[in-house]
């Protein structure tokens, strides 16, 4: 069973991989998504712009509650990779198979993919909160996902494995540390509008 | 180019641009850098975020090693707190007369600006940063005022009180009967 799990991860990757050099504009697209600035720095952006987004103080204030908690599952997840990477590491794509790679060779562990643990975790905390932001977020996640793989730097499962992360992340802060930082994120709000800023 | 200043340069612009979409998506305008104009405000957001890309994107390859994920973090961090400082300020000097941007109906009296980023929408961030401090330097002066006043009639009370007398008729000394 494992085993018809392995191979089927690497044909996918094989797959997907295996579509470098096709057609250069796709090339050129995820040679533009792959990097640790294109897609976090827009996704970043989305949440900037949530926190001053609104129709009214209370729609405001929800937006930007949703902002602190995803803030808050983005240092959980990262938390969640940090114990991963000193347990276990797995070998980058490049380094067992043969791959068409778009992108530098990177020294981490490939599972889970950070990058893809970094955009679920966006994505989805913001989705509980702003359905239409949510989900431009996850379009993103998942083109960032797709171009990890693309371009030869992680697997498909090291994407799931993420998304799993993120998924986990998104859990912890909205529901089982909501009691606990909902009042300091009252407060911090509070602090904000008095300076103008929230 | 150090990556650190280009990324920092990147982010800053782009989130100006991003503010300035935001604000004019929802009338905030005390974040705009043209007041009287919101569409331009928002075409102008627009026209930052397609440029920086741009610029950040074309100008060196970023598929190669660069920032680390903390590093990426604090950087984010402070060009947004550049760009949110910049637009506040940048708008606050491009609008002295805070009646021109006062929506009718929604003026405040002086002191009590509605709290939060709603006050935004009829000033700009400078004139209410000084409103809570214009309130106790008038009552200040108020009080100087009282005080003088009180301090000018306190000197001329006791020369009052050693003029003599006009008799009005019926007086209260008992051996004048």
């Amino acid at each position: 069973m494992i085993q018809e799990v392995i191979e089927l991860d690497r044909a996918l990757f094989e797959a997907v991989n295996g579509l470098v050099g096709r057609s250069p504009w796709l090339d050129g697209l995820m040679r533009l998504l792959v990097n640790e600035y294109f897609v976090p720095v827009s996704m970043s952006l989305v949440l900037l712009a949530l926190w001053f987004s609104g129709a009214n103080p209370h729609l405001r204030k929800a937006n930007q509650r949703a902002v602190l908690y995803a803030i808050l599952a983005q240092g959980l997840s990262a938390a969640i990779i940090a114990a991963n990477n000193g347990l276990y590491f797995r070998p980058r794509p490049f380094a067992t198979l043969p791959v068409n790679l778009l992108y530098y060779r990177p020294t981490d562990s490939s599972f889970p993919s950070n990058p893809a643990a970094m955009a679920f975790t966006f994505a989805l905390v913001i989705w509980l909160f702003h359905r239409r932001a949510g989900a431009g977020l996850l379009l993103l996640a998942l083109l960032f996902s797709f171009a990890r793989v693309y371009c030869g730097v992680h697997l498909p499962s090291d994407i799931l494995g993420g998304a799993a992360v993120g998924g986990i992340a998104a859990l912890l802060a909205t529901v089982i540390l909501k009691g606990m930082v909902e009042p300091l994120f009252r407060i911090a709000i509070g602090l904000a509008r008095s300076f103008y800023l929230a | 180019m150090p990556i650190e200043l280009a990324y920092v340069i990147f982010v800053t612009f782009s989130a100006l641009g991003a503010l300035q979409m935001v604000a004019a998506r929802y009338g905030l305008q005390g974040l705009f850098f043209f007041p009287a104009r919101p569409r331009t405000s928002s075409l102008a957001g627009l026209l930052t975020i397609s440029v920086s890309y741009y610029w950040f994107f074309s100008s060196a390859d970023r598929n190669v090693p660069g920032l680390e994920g903390a590093q990426l973090t604090f950087f984010f961090c402070l060009s947004c707190l550049l760009a949110v400082s910049i637009a506040l300020a940048l708008s606050s000097l491009g609008s002295r007369q805070p009646q021109s941007l006062r929506p009718p109906g929604q003026a405040n009296p002086p002191g009590s600006p509605p709290a939060g980023l709603e006050a935004l929408k009829g000033a700009s961030y400078f004139q209410l940063l000084r409103a809570p401090l214009r309130l106790p330097a008038a009552r200040a002066r108020r009080l100087f005022v009282h005080w003088w006043w009180i301090s000018l009639l306190g000197q001329a009370g006791p020369a009052s009180a050693q003029r003599p007398r006009k008799a009005r008729g019926k007086t209260d000394d008992p051996g004048s009967d």
